[in-house]
C-alpha cells in the first residue's frame, strides 16, 4: 500500500538558515507518528510544507499521491490540520466555523461532528473570542476530524491545556480517529503524550529525521514489566541519545 | 464559483457591524446637515448624485481599503490559505463584496437624500447622473479599484488612500499628457473608456496577484506590494505604449500620414524653396493646441526638413506691388522672426498664434493723403475702412476716387436696410448689399447724395464676385461667368479655356487678401463648383478665364512661378504645381 505521506529529500531554507536538509519521511497507512524535536528544528515548517503553505527548496512531497504545490486544493481537502493555537476569526462561533468549513470538505461527516460536539461539550453559539482555550482546542479538533481526512496533522494541538481537559480531548481524539487507510502526524513536546499516541516516533534533528522507529524499537522492550508508566522516561532517554548521536 | 457564497457570508459577518453603522450614520449626517445649514447648501449636499458619491466614498474608506489589510493585520491569511478553497475564493468574495457594498452605500445614501427631499417637500431637481457627471463614473470606478488593489500592498487600510494616490500618480502618469491643462493630446471618449477599462482590469489583476500570490507562504505585505506593482506596471504597459505612440505621432511630421495637414505655405525669394507650416494633428486636439512645424521644401529635389516650431511670415502677397516672391525678415509682436535663404534657423517661435498678418497691401494713411490720426483697417472693394485713433466704434469709409472720407453711420442713417459693412467702394456709386442674408439684392449708393437705386439687371440667384479695376464685377450667373456693370446691367460673357468639370457656383479673388483684384498682376481667381475647385487666371483683355487642373477638394494659391504656372495647396495637405490652360498637375510635396 502506498504511504499516505511521502517526503523525500526535502530541504527548506529561510534566508541563509537551513531548516530542513534533505528530509525523508514516510507515513504508512494505519499509523500514528509522533514527531519529536527541539524548538526551531522545523517541525511546524514540515507541516506547512505538507499543507502546501510553504514551498520546498528541493525534494518532493506527496500526500495520498498528490503534490501539495500543484494540487493544493485537493491536498488540503485530504488533510485535517489542528494548529497549536486556533487561527480562526474571533467573531466566529463553532457552529459558524463548521458551517463555513463543511462545504469545503467533500467527506465532512456531520455525525462525527455532532458526536464530538456533544462528547466534548462544545458551546456552539459562543464566539472564539469568548471560548476558553480548551473549548477552542476542542473545536479545532472537531474541525480536523469531521472531514475524515487521509492525513491528520496535529501541531502541538494538546499543549497549553489543563490536564483534565487534555485527557478529555485526547480520549475523544483516540476514540474518533479512524486510521483505516489513513495516517496521523502529531507534533508534541510532551513525551507522555507521545508515548500514548504514537505507534512510531520520528525524531527531527539537524534538518533530518534522525530516527523513525516504533516505540518499542526506540525505547527497548519493557522486560521488567514496569508498564507504560516508564515509557516517557525511556523515551526521553532515547531522545537524548538520538539527539546526541545526531549532534556528534 | 464554488463556495463563493461561503466567503461572501464570511465577509458579511466580518463587516456587518460597519455596514449597520453606515446605515445608521448616513441619515443622521444628512439630517444634521438639513438642520444646520441653509437651504442652498442642503440642496447641494442632498443632490442625489453627490449623496451617492458620498455614500460610495464612505464605503470605500470603511470597507474597500481594509478588506485585505484587515486579514493581514489579524493574521487570518494563513487560515484562509490552508482551506481547500484557498486564497482565490477569498479574494473573489472580497472583490464582489467590495463592489456590492460600495454600490449599496451609494444607492442607500442617494435614497436617503431623495427621502429627505420628499420630507422637505422639495424635489431633487438634479438627475442622478447627468452627462457631465456621467463621464466621471469610469475614472471613479478605476480609482476605487486601484485603492482596493493598493490596500493589498499596505499593512493597514488607513495607508491605502495615500499609497493609492501615489500609485495612481505614478502608474497613470502617461495619462497626464492627455488630461493636463496644456495637453495637446485630448483623449477621445473611446480612449478614455479604454484607459479606464484597462486601468480597472489592471487594478483587479494586480490586487489578485498581491493577495493570492503575494501573501502566499506567509509572506509579508512588502512581497505582496512588489508583486502587485509588477503586475500593475505590466497591465498598464499597453496604455503607456499608446500614450507614447500618440506623443510621438503628435511630435513627428509624416507627410504621408492621413493626419498630415498644411496650414500655410510661402515661396522663397529665389523661387527654389517652399516654406510651410504643417502638422500631424492628433485626434481630438483642440485647434489652439495643434503643434505646427515649419518645413522647408527644396522644389527641385523634393527634399524637406522640419523645424521645431512654426514659420511666421508677416507679409506676403503673390503678384502684389511688392516683389511677388518674397519672404523677408520683419518684426512681429516685438520678436524678430527671420525667414529666408540666408538663415538655417528659418523659424523663430513666437508667443501667441499670430499667423499670417492681415493684408500687408494696405496703403498707409499718408499715401492716401489722410491725417496721421487715421488708421487704415481693411479694404472695402476698392476703397478702405479707416478709423480715427483714440475713438471707439467709429467706422469711416475712404473713397480713393472722391479722395475723401465718409462717416458710415451718418451717410447710411436713412438707409438702415443696407449692409454697410459689406459696402464695395468703387468709381462712381458704391455697391451695397441690401439685408444680411442671401439671396442678396444690391443697391447703387451715392455717398454724396445718400440716394440709392437698385443695381440694374441684378438677379438674386447671381453670385457677386470681386470688383475689377474699372468698377465692374465678376459675376456668376446661370449662363456662366461674366463681367457685370451694375449701372447698366450689361454682362460681358467670359469664355473659359481649360478644364472645368461642371458649372461654377462662386468666383473669388484667389490671393485671399481681401485686396482688390486690380492690385494683382496676373489676376488669379478661385472657381468653386459643386464638387470641385480650381484656380484660374483672368484675362480681361481677351474676355477669357484660363483654368488649371480642377481638384475635388480645396485648392489655394501659394505662389506663382510665371503667368502660366502656379504652386497651389490642395486639400490642405499637398503642394502641387499647376499650369493654366492644361490639366498638368505635378506633386511638389510630399513626393512618393
Amino acid at each position: 500500500m502506498n504511504p499516505v505521506l511521502q517526503v523525500q529529500g526535502v530541504s527548506k531554507l529561510f534566508g541563509d538558515r537551513a531548516i530542513l536538509c534533505g528530509l525523508d519521511l514516510e507515513l504508512p497507512a494505519d499509523s500514528t507518528t509522533v514527531l519529536l524535536g527541539a524548538n526551531g528544528t522545523g517541525k511546524t515548517t514540515l507541516m506547512k510544507l505538507v499543507l502546501g503553505l510553504e514551498r520546498p527548496d528541493s525534494g518532493t512531497i506527496r500526500v495520498a499521491g498528490l503534490d501539495p504545490m500543484r494540487d493544493a486544493s485537493a491536498v488540503r481537502a485530504r488533510v485535517g490540520f489542528v494548529p497549536d493555537r486556533p487561527d480562526v476569526y474571533s467573531w466566529m462561533t463553532p457552529r459558524e466555523l463548521f458551517a463555513f468549513l463543511r462545504p469545503q470538505y467533500p467527506r465532512w461527516n456531520r455525525t462525527i461532528e455532532s458526536r464530538l460536539v456533544e462528547r466534548l461539550s462544545i458551546p456552539l453559539r459562543t464566539s472564539f473570542a469568548t471560548l476558553s482555550r480548551g473549548e477552542a482546542a476542542k473545536t479545532m479538533l472537531v474541525a480536523a476530524l469531521a472531514p475524515q481526512p487521509d492525513l491528520y496533522l496535529l501541531d502541538e494541538a494538546f499543549s497549553g491545556l489543563d490536564p483534565l481537559v487534555r485527557d478529555d480531548v485526547l480520549a475523544a481524539f483516540l476514540a474518533e480517529i479512524d486510521l483505516s487507510g489513513r495516517a496521523a502526524l502529531i507534533v508534541t513536546h510532551e513525551l507522555d503524550l507521545a508515548a500514548r499516541l504514537g505507534d512510531r516516533i520520528a525524531i527531527l534533528a539537524n534538518g533530518r529525521i534522525a530516527a523513525c522507529k516504533s516505540i518499542e524499537e526506540l525505547c527497548g522492550v519493557d522486560e521488567g514489566g514496569g508498564g507504560g508508566g516508564d515509557q516517557p522516561r525511556r523515551l526521553k532517554q532515547a531522545l537524548s541519545d538520538v539527539l546526541e548521536g545526531s549532534a556528534a | 464559483m464554488k463556495h463563493i457564497e461561503l466567503y461572501l457570508w464570511k465577509e458579511w459577518r466580518d463587516q456587518r457591524t460597519g455596514i449597520f453603522g453606515l446605515i445608521l450614520v448616513v441619515p443622521i449626517l444628512f439630517v444634521l446637515a438639513v438642520l444646520a445649514w441653509d437651504s442652498n447648501r442642503v440642496a447641494t449636499v442632498l443632490d442625489p448624485g453627490l449623496a451617492a458619491a458620498i455614500g460610495a466614498l464612505t464605503a470605500l474608506l470603511v470597507f474597500g481599503a481594509d478588506l485585505i489589510p484587515g486579514e493581514v493585520r489579524r493574521a487570518r491569511v494563513a487560515f484562509l490559505e490552508r482551506l481547500p478553497a484557498g486564497l482565490e475564493r477569498a479574494f473573489t468574495a472580497k472583490l464582489v463584496f467590495f463592489v456590492a457594498v460600495t454600490l449599496f452605500a451609494a444607492i442607500y445614501a442617494m435614497s436617503v437624500a431623495v427621502g429627505l427631499h420628499a420630507l422637505q417637500g422639495t424635489s431633487s431637481a438634479v438627475p442622478f447622473l447627468d452627462a457631465i457627471r456621467g463621464q466621471f463614473v469610469l475614472p471613479a470606478i478605476a480609482c476605487a479599484l486601484w485603492i482596493f488593489a493598493v490596500s493589498a500592498w499596505v499593512p493597514h487600510g488607513a495607508l491605502a488612500f495615500p499609497a493609492a494616490a501615489i500609485v495612481i500618480a505614478l502608474l497613470c502618469s502617461p495619462a497626464w499628457f492627455f488630461f493636463g491643462p496644456d495637453s495637446i493630446l485630448q483623449p477621445t471618449s473611446g480612449e478614455l473608456r479604454a484607459f479606464c477599462a484597462l486601468s480597472a482590469i489592471g487594478a483587479t489583476v494586480s490586487a489578485w496577484f498581491s493577495f493570492v500570490r503575494g501573501y502566499r507562504f506567509g509572506r509579508a505585505p512588502a512581497h505582496a506590494a512588489l508583486l502587485g506593482a509588477v503586475v500593475a506596471v505590466l497591465s498598464l504597459l499597453p496604455a503607456w505604449s499608446w500614450c507614447a505612440w500618440r506623443w510621438h505621432a503628435a511630435h513627428t511630421l509624416d507627410p504621408h500620414s492621413d493626419r498630415f495637414e498644411i496650414s500655410s505655405a510661402w515661396l522663397s525669394e529665389d523661387g527654389s524653396r517652399i516654406f510651410l507650416n504643417a502638422t500631424n494633428y492628433a485626434q481630438n486636439t483642440p485647434p489652439d493646441k495643434v503643434i505646427w512645424r515649419g518645413v522647408r521644401v527644396d522644389l527641385k529635389s523634393g527634399a524637406w526638413q522640419s523645424a521645431a516650431s512654426r514659420v511666421l511670415v508677416a507679409e506676403y502677397a503673390p503678384g502684389s506691388a511688392s516683389p511677388a516672391r518674397r519672404v523677408r525678415s520683419m518684426i512681429l509682436n516685438g520678436l524678430e522672426n527671420r525667414i529666408g535663404d540666408a538663415h538655417d534657423e528659418m523659424v523663430h517661435s513666437i508667443k501667441g498664434s499670430t499667423g499670417l498678418v492681415q493684408d500687408r497691401n494696405l496703403p498707409t494713411a499718408s499715401e492716401l493723403g489722410l491725417d496721421e490720426h487715421f488708421r487704415i483697417q481693411y479694404w472695402l472693394g476698392m476703397g478702405l475702412m479707416v478709423n480715427e485713433v483714440g475713438k471707439l466704434n467709429n467706422s469711416i469709409f475712404f473713397d480713393p476716387f472722391r479722395k475723401r472720407t465718409f462717416d458710415s453711420a451718418e451717410i447710411y442713417a436713412s438707409s438702415p436696410n443696407l449692409d454697410r459693412l459689406s459696402t464695395c467702394i468703387r468709381p462712381g456709386s458704391w455697391l451695397v448689399p441690401r439685408g444680411l442674408h442671401r439671396p442678396r439684392e444690391y443697391e447703387l449708393f451715392d455717398p454724396d447724395t445718400r440716394a440709392s437705386t437698385p443695381a440694374t439687371g441684378w438677379n438674386a440667384k447671381d453670385f457677386l464676385g470681386p470688383v475689377l479695376g474699372d468698377g465692374r464685377f465678376l459675376v456668376v450667373d446661370s449662363d456662366g461667368i461674366c463681367i457685370y456693370t451694375p449701372e447698366t446691367g450689361a454682362r460681358d460673357r467670359l469664355t473659359v479655356r481649360g478644364e472645368l468639370p461642371g458649372p461654377v457656383k462662386y468666383v473669388w479673388a484667389s490671393p485671399w487678401t481681401n485686396a482688390p483684384l486690380s492690385r494683382f498682376q496676373p489676376q488669379f481667381l478661385s472657381l468653386d463648383g459643386h464638387e470641385f475647385e480650381t484656380l484660374a487666371r483672368l484675362d480681361v483683355e481677351h474676355n477669357e478665364i484660363v483654368t488649371a487642373h480642377a481638384a475635388r477638394g480645396r485648392v489655394r494659391l501659394v505662389a506663382y512661378e510665371d503667368a502660366n504656372t502656379v504652386l497651389a495647396l490642395e486639400d490642405q495637405r499637398t503642394i502641387v504645381r499647376l499650369r493654366f490652360g492644361t490639366t498638368d498637375r505635378e506633386v511638389v510635396f510630399p513626393r512618393d
